[in-house]
């Protein structure tokens, strides 16, 4: 802003206007001029210099504000009018124009306090009057609002409007039956008068509907809303706020059925609206097919371009990017009249630009990056004429074709435009994940978070990492950030108890419990706290936990059930978990989450596997959707080397779960142990693609990569990924980066890579050998052959037992040939 | 004068000649400095009770930190102009405010009483009317009074506006085209443009009265900034930084105006904040969660109607309750009786030796406090308390002591080193500060009064970024 400039332009007008306006005129009447022809900027300007010259002459400091008021500055306003006011009295005229400003500038209190003034001079005054009950009502003083609007309805008394503040006010009151008067009064006010359009009577008859709905009278206000439906049955002024009363009143479910009738009124077939909030119900039921259905049909019938982005848009919101890409080219089909297709001509996107404007364009431009359609893509990028928009669109792009660095580049720079913008920060943590900078992208997760939690899972995945990289602590602040934003997240409940039990800190656990049951999860909490206690190693408390809990044999407490019995078997009781479970089995015969739980308790004795092994299997016959059922089954199968039944059932849990990144790392896994290779190969890459974070994906595929003898940076990122991040493979993963590494020639690095792996391995006679071969590679043979009888020591038929004796037996001819001494400071501990 | 004058003084003041060069940067190049204010020195403090001309601008910058101030030792030069006050002012090195939820803070630094005295410690809590706020004193003194703000928590309903003659919320006017906003921070409407030009205003109608004006600034706590001032990065701190920078250059733009029309040499300017911000330092993100140093150590500067040459920079440790008893002081307005803040002026003025050394003792003791159930009507009170004595601070945690932590703030500024079982004996009696500071109780009848927020209010309150229930 450069404000001497702005000043300087401002006077040289003033000074051409004053010689077009006549120059000899006093002050007070250009200004008055200026103020009648509406030129209310000029006359700021002006009186602003003027005053600048006679700041004591009140007239003009009046002016001045009133130039400022019209001027659409009431809170500037103020000022020279209080100043006005408080020179001139009850002499001048600033009041009103004061008081006026006073309420619209902010300061509602004053302003009903100087109209209470203005009006004991003149009680007539029904502009104060009106004034003042409208700065009552904002100051929330509603007697005082209520006395005002009486007054005003003595002179009125048929005014609609001040009727309907009235029942209002009165209702804030709680002064109902004096409301509901009123409400009565307004009806047969609205019923005896003839001349008022149907519109007019049918929002008289739903506004009646919402004053009971505001009473607190749902049941009555139901009444009237069916009343006011039944007598204008295709009245949106009846229908919007209908459905919003049922949304409100608990009745979510007569929405859906409100809606249907509505849609299916041959009126309502061309009413975007109806047919776009009943696509939003049924997709809220999980009856996703019927809501595309429904837009699908509307879109054909309205040939109108919103229908299909109305279309383009739920498609978005199912996740279906192609759907939405295609919807996208029908709205430009129909607009320019052309055939449907994916050849857009220049004249397509200039209407996109117009239909949908810039952020329109943009938001097909990521749509299509979403698809998977890069061509496409780039024929949108060059009409996009924000820069930041632009950027955004090539960061992705370079992202969804495997150009991290350029996208983060991207990214970075488009922060600088736009740096609220939480989606792309997450995908610019997503970039650093994919080229090892994996501090940046905690930071970008973080920001995310920090910008909108709600917007994204970044807050789940940051603690994910941060658990995995063995600060539980960390994790457990930013999982209860990421709740604080997004209550009753249960993802986010269990990474919390992930956390409190990573960090050995079992007071929370309770509150954790309860914050599940609010969120509707009460079985759910009850065995995570019981899970958690048993994990920290005070079984007893978890079973006097699960022991005050009356419904632990119902199905919902399965979970808890099994945690119970685990625990009682391993206190010398099994015969008695395994009766409590049948008899609770007994009474829910049924109950696919029971025998779930008598799977769990039967799997305890290695002897009943297969008995647990059935369990499981009617489990699944009796719910296909039950998570748990199929990953212990699957578990099973692989324990019988039947990995493709197990791959089956861990597919159908990956698509019930496709948050939970363990599913289809497992079925890749499977389809690995299957012999699959190359199909598990591309499997663990998809898992990678979709949770970046996963540090036994990246332990596998670091692994593989590592075979085939590539060690470039992507087996790098790779391998670091794995022993960062890894859950259950840490151990193997430190030793795929130390060789990694040491192909690499980063001999530092990979010695450090396989201290920690010895660290971490029981059986680390490898990870010792080829931390030998290093130390041989960097020269310190002495304590190379220390490592390589340490191998030997720790298992002599290790794989590389062989190459080890080779190696010792070549450093010993290397020690007779140079017969060097070690220097002390030269052992491999300094 | 009682600063230290030695290496922290002298390291003072060659940040001060530092930031010498860097401050007049707000004139801008090849521009006279319009700051046409005479020069003198801390003997001159004496002189201004005598004077009947003087106005006082109060600058309150919601969610600002002390540390991310240049003229506090910052290394981002995120500051010109506050820099330039405390350059040619009075700069107080280590303040803390009462709370870091604004409310509460706010309640304290107005009336100088400790939240557990004014009782305003509840999102339905408002100010008794029988507090005595500087705008009352300031009115019965004949100074007009104004007040602009865009907190809703400083909201007339919660009694903040005793004493204002116009206690105004602007309404938002065109922001910058080229703005930016962190989304976090939540929406509320306008910038602080809007409080900018009002004050600009209210100064123009008023230039040849005396006036007392407060101006609340929300602009960091939105994680606003501008193009030219989004200059220091893209993660979240550094948008922080940006809105201070943004922050900082609109209210060059009021000094601008102050100096140009002349009327610098008769207005005190006073900065404050009410409460910092956390980036995880302690885990956690924001503010009104904790009372770690993040979020109450905040800068406090005054600057006079003569540039004071050398600059005077205070290292004992104040408070916010401690701003208005000083500035009322220097003034000549006399303050209420029995508050818990105390007048800086002697220290300034080289008179605190005269004070004994119990007196001394006791000025080196500081609360603050928060209920982390402020939001939650049906939750009981969750309190915690800070107590600082000497070169400890102790955080009570009243609903389980054993989560106490007892910091040294000299050798572990950032309070990350719990020194709770090592230092008992200092636990214990700092425990038993926090305990005896909670029984003291609001010196009014029938303490905070409760008021009752609507829906619309609770929304704009929401609207900050607030959970409240």
């Amino acid at each position: 802003m450069n404000r001497p400039l702005q000043s300087s332009i401002a006077i040289l007008l003033l000074l051409a206007q004053l010689v077009l306006t006549g120059c000899g005129q006093e002050p007070n009447a250009h200004a008055r001029e200026l103020l009648k022809t509406a030129q209310f900027q000029a006359a700021v300007d002006f009186l602003q210099s003027e005053l600048k010259k006679t700041p004591s002459d009140m007239e003009l400091v009046e002016l001045y504000g009133i130039a400022l008021l019209r001027n659409r500055q009431p809170s500037l306003a103020v000022w020279p009018l209080r100043r006005a006011y408080r020179e001139t009295g009850d002499e001048g005229t600033a009041l009103i124009p004061l008081v006026e400003a006073l309420a619209r500038g902010g300061a509602p209190s004053e302003a009903a306090e100087l109209a209470t003034q203005g009006l004991e001079e003149d009680p007539s005054n029904t502009l104060l009057l009106r004034m003042r009950a409208s700065a009552h009502a904002a100051n929330l003083n509603q007697d005082a609002a209520l006395a005002d609007l009486d007054r005003l309805l003595e002179g009125s008394p048929d005014h609609l409007p001040l009727q309907e503040t009235r029942a209002n006010i009165l209702l804030k009151l709680g002064r109902l039956e004096e409301a509901s008067e009123v409400m009565e009064q307004i009806s047969a006010q609205v019923k005896a008068d003839r001349s008022l359009p149907p519109a007019l009577k049918a929002r008289a008859c739903a506004n009646a509907a919402i004053f009971q709905h505001k009473r607190g009278e749902i049941e009555a206000a139901g009444t009237a809303f069916d009343a006011c439906l039944a007598e204008s049955p295709a009245a949106q002024e009846v229908i919007y706020p209908m459905i919003e009363f049922l949304e409100q009143s608990d009745q979510g479910d007569r929405v859906l059925d409100l809606l249907t009738e509505q849609a299916s009124l041959k009126a309502a077939k061309g009413r975007l609206m109806i047919q776009v909030l009943l696509a939003a119900q049924l997709r809220g039921s999980d009856r996703v097919t019927e809501a595309t259905d429904v837009l699908l049909r509307t879109a054909e019938y309205l040939e109108a371009p919103q229908g299909w982005l109305e279309l383009a848009e739920h498609y978005v919101l199912i996740d279906d990017m192609p759907g939405a890409a295609d919807a996208v080219a029908n709205a430009i089909a129909v607009q320019t009249g052309g055939e449907v297709g994916y050849g857009l001509m220049q004249e397509d996107f200039e209407m996109l630009q117009s239909m949908g404007s810039e952020d329109g364009l943009f938001a097909y431009g990521d749509i299509l990056v979403q698809a998977k359609r890069f061509d496409e893509v780039r024929r949108v990028l060059p009409h996009l004429s924000e820069p930041v928009h632009k950027l955004l669109i090539e960061a992705r792009l370079n992202l969804a074709e495997g150009r991290p660095r350029e996208a983060l580049n991207q990214y970075q720079e488009a922060f600088k435009l736009w740096p609220s913008n939480p989606g792309a920060r997450y995908l610019a943590a997503v970039a650093a994940m994919r080229i090892g900078e994996f501090d940046e992208a905690a930071g970008l997760f973080q920001d995310s978070l920090r910008s909108d939690a709600t917007m994204s899972d970044a807050g789940i995945v940051l603690g994910r990492m941060q658990l995995l990289q063995g600060s539980p602590e960390a994790a457990f602040n930013t999982a209860n950030l990421y709740l604080m934003k997004s209550p009753g997240d249960t993802n986010a409940l269990d990474l919390i108890v992930r956390s409190a039990v990573a960090a050995r800190v079992s007071g929370v656990l309770e509150g954790v419990q309860q914050a599940y049951a609010a969120a509707g999860e009460p079985a759910q909490g009850l065995a995570q706290h019981a899970l958690a206690l048993e994990s920290m190693g005070v079984p007893k408390q978890a079973l006097e936990l699960l022991d005050t809990e009356n419904e632990i044999d119902s199905p919902e407490n399965f979970l808890a059930l099994a945690a119970w019995a685990r625990m009682t078997s391993a206190a010398g009781e099994a015969q008695t978990a395994i009766e409590r479970v049948q008899q609770a089995l007994g009474s829910h015969p049924e109950s696919a989450r029971l025998e779930v739980a008598l799977g769990m308790t039967l799997d305890l004795d290695p002897e009943r596997a297969e008995e647990a092994a059935a369990a499981y299997q009617r489990a699944v016959t009796l719910d296909p959707e039950l998570v748990e059922a199929r990953v212990l089954l699957a578990r099973w199968l692989t324990s019988q080397e039947d990995h493709e039944g197990a791959t089956a059932h861990y597919d159908q849990v990956a698509e019930l779960q496709p948050n939970r990144a363990n599913h289809a790392f497992n079925a890749a896994v499977s389809l690995l142990a299957a012999g699959k290779t190359e199909e598990g190969e591309a499997r663990l890459q998809a898992v990678l693609e979709r949770h970046p974070w996963h540090g036994d994906t990246a332990a596998w595929l670091a692994k593989f990569a590592l075979q085939r003898g590539d060690t470039g940076p992507e087996t790098l990122v790779l391998a670091r990924l794995a022993a960062r991040m890894s859950d259950t493979l840490r151990p193997n993963a430190l030793e795929t980066l130390g060789l990694v590494r040491y192909e690499r020639g980063e001999m530092p690095e990979a010695r450090s890579a396989f201290r920690q792996a010895i660290a971490l391995q029981p059986e680390p006679a490898s990870a010792l050998y080829h931390l030998g071969r290093t130390l041989i590679a960097m020269g310190r043979n002495a304590d190379a052959r220390q490592r390589l009888e340490e191998a030997l020591a720790a298992d002599e038929a290790f794989t590389m037992a062989d190459s080890a004796r080779a190696l010792l037996t070549e450093l010993s001819e290397l020690e007779k040939a140079e017969q060097e001494p070690i220097e002390a400071n030269e052992t491999e501990e300094s | 004068m009682a600063t230290k004058r030695g290496k922290q003084g002298l390291i003072g003041l060659l940040i001060a000649a530092a930031l010498l060069a860097g401050a007049y940067l707000i004139w801008g190049s090849g521009e006279e400095n319009p700051d046409q204010r005479p020069t003198g020195t801390v003997e001159d403090l004496r002189t201004l009770r005598e004077r009947d001309d003087i106005n006082v601008l109060f600058v309150l910058i919601d969610t600002l930190r002390a540390d991310r101030l240049r003229s506090y030792g910052y290394d981002r030069e995120t500051s010109p102009a506050l820099d330039y006050l405390a350059l040619t002012g009075i700069r107080f090195a280590e303040n803390r405010a009462q709370s870091s939820w604004t409310k509460s803070s706010m309640a304290s630094l107005w009336t100088g009483l400790y939240p557990t005295r004014t009782d305003v410690v509840q999102h339905v809590d408002a100010l008794a009317d029988e507090a005595k706020m500087p705008a009352e004193l300031f009115a019965d003194a004949g100074y007009v009074t104004a007040g602009i703000w865009r907190n809703g928590w400083v909201a007339p309903n919660f009694g903040f506006s005793q004493g204002f003659e116009i206690y105004q919320t602007p309404i938002a006017q065109q922001a910058p085209a080229d703005m930016r906003q962190e989304a976090r921070a939540g929406r509320i409407d306008g910038t602080d443009i809007d409080v900018i030009f009002s004050a600009m205003e209210f100064i123009r109608a008023h230039r040849d009265q005396r006036w007392f004006l407060y101006i609340h600034m929300m602009d960091v706590h939105q994680y606003i900034s501008t193009e030219n001032t989004a200059i220091f990065g893209n993660s979240y701190s550094d948008s922080y930084d940006n809105s201070i920078l943004w922050t900082d250059s609109q209210l060059g733009e009021l000094l601008m105006a102050l100096y140009r029309m002349d009327l610098a040499k008769k207005t005190v300017v006073v900065v404050a904040s009410d409460h910092g911000e956390a980036f995880g330092e302690h885990g956690t993100e924001g503010h009104a969660r904790d009372l770690y140093p993040e979020v109450v150590l905040t800068p406090f500067i005054i600057s006079l109607p003569f540039k004071l040459n050398p600059p005077a920079v205070v290292y004992s440790r104040t408070q916010n309750i401690d701003i208005w008893p000083t500035v009322l002081d220097m003034l000549g307005v006399s303050g209420p009786p029995d508050v818990d803040g105390i007048s800086r002026l002697p220290l300034l003025l080289d008179e605190e030796r005269d004070l004994g050394p119990e007196a001394l003792r006791a000025r080196d003791l500081g609360f603050a406090q928060l209920d982390r159930n402020w939001g939650k009507l049906e939750e009981p009170p969750s309190t915690i308390v800070a107590v600082r004595e000497g070169n400890l601070r102790l955080i009570h945690d009243t609903d389980d002591q054993a989560q106490d932590q007892l910091f040294d703030i000299v050798a572990d500024s950032g309070e990350l080193r719990n020194l709770a079982e090592s230092h008992s004996n200092d636990l214990e009696r700092l425990r038993e500060r926090a305990k005896n500071y909670l029984e003291s109780g609001t010196p009014w009848e029938g303490g905070a009064p409760e008021v009752e927020i609507d829906e619309m209010h609770l929304r704009q309150l929401r609207a900050l970024g607030y959970s409240i229930e």
